[in-house]
């Protein structure tokens, strides 16, 4: 299986207040054999995030980031999002971005975001951390 | 297990690969098998090493981050 993983993952099973720590850092264990894509907007969304929150986790974030398949915003990039963009939808451009990148990579995209799963569908197959947790069978209670 | 198939080549590079394997000893099929893999090295995605989620999976103590807005709202802040 091939998964793109929203920032809201990664930033969540960081974040000790969040009540989806536990969840988001399940969900990452058990699809790390995956093959796993991270566009590189995700990687600066997370820079930005951890520079403001905890800027002692930024560089092993980026560093175990890209240890995976990363997506640059490169040339090629443009073309193939070119050649994809619906003529129609109601996507920010990095939702845009995000969904498109998974849709070329025919990787899921896991998040917490309801209106990105929601604005999504038509693009790319969305699910949250918990599902992953209940496809493979652990329990979610 | 091998595969046959067919391809079309253009005559000359067809020319050129037939006198390579003359020179080299080899045959067409072995030619067009090692450029077939120098391709695939050199288009295919590099695997995920081990342990490339795992910071996230098992982050230390000191570097997770506290904060009262959930991890969507804080990426949703970036984002919108």
């Amino acid at each position: 299986m091939t998964y793109l993983i929203d920032s809201s993952i990664y930033i969540s099973a960081l974040n000790s207040d969040d009540v989806l720590q536990p969840t988001s850092q399940t969900a990452l264990s058990i699809i790390q054999k995956s093959r796993i894509i991270v566009p590189a907007l995700i990687i600066s969304e997370i820079i930005t995030v951890l520079n403001k929150t905890n800027p002692k986790a930024t560089k092993p974030a980026v560093h175990s980031l890209l240890n995976n398949v990363v997506v640059a915003l490169d040339v090629k990039f443009i073309h193939q999002f070119l050649r994809r963009i619906p003529p129609v939808n109601h996507l920010k451009t990095s939702d845009l971005v995000i969904a498109i990148t998974a849709l070329i990579y025919k990787a899921t995209l896991i998040t917490w975001d309801k209106q990105l799963i929601n604005n999504t569908k038509s693009l790319c197959v969305a699910i949250t951390p918990t599902q992953i947790k209940e496809q493979y069978g652990i329990n979610t209670k | 297990m091998m595969i046959r198939t067919q391809i079309y080549l253009p005559e000359q590079m067809h020319q050129d690969l037939l006198a390579l394997a003359t020179i080299h000893d080899t045959s067409l099929s072995e030619l067009l098998r090692a450029g077939a893999l120098k391709t695939i090295k050199k288009l295919s995605p590099h695997p995920a090493k081990a342990g490339s989620l795992s910071y996230f999976a098992r982050p230390p103590k000191a570097h997770l981050l506290k904060s009262s807005l959930s991890s969507v709202d804080l990426i949703r802040a970036e984002r919108n």
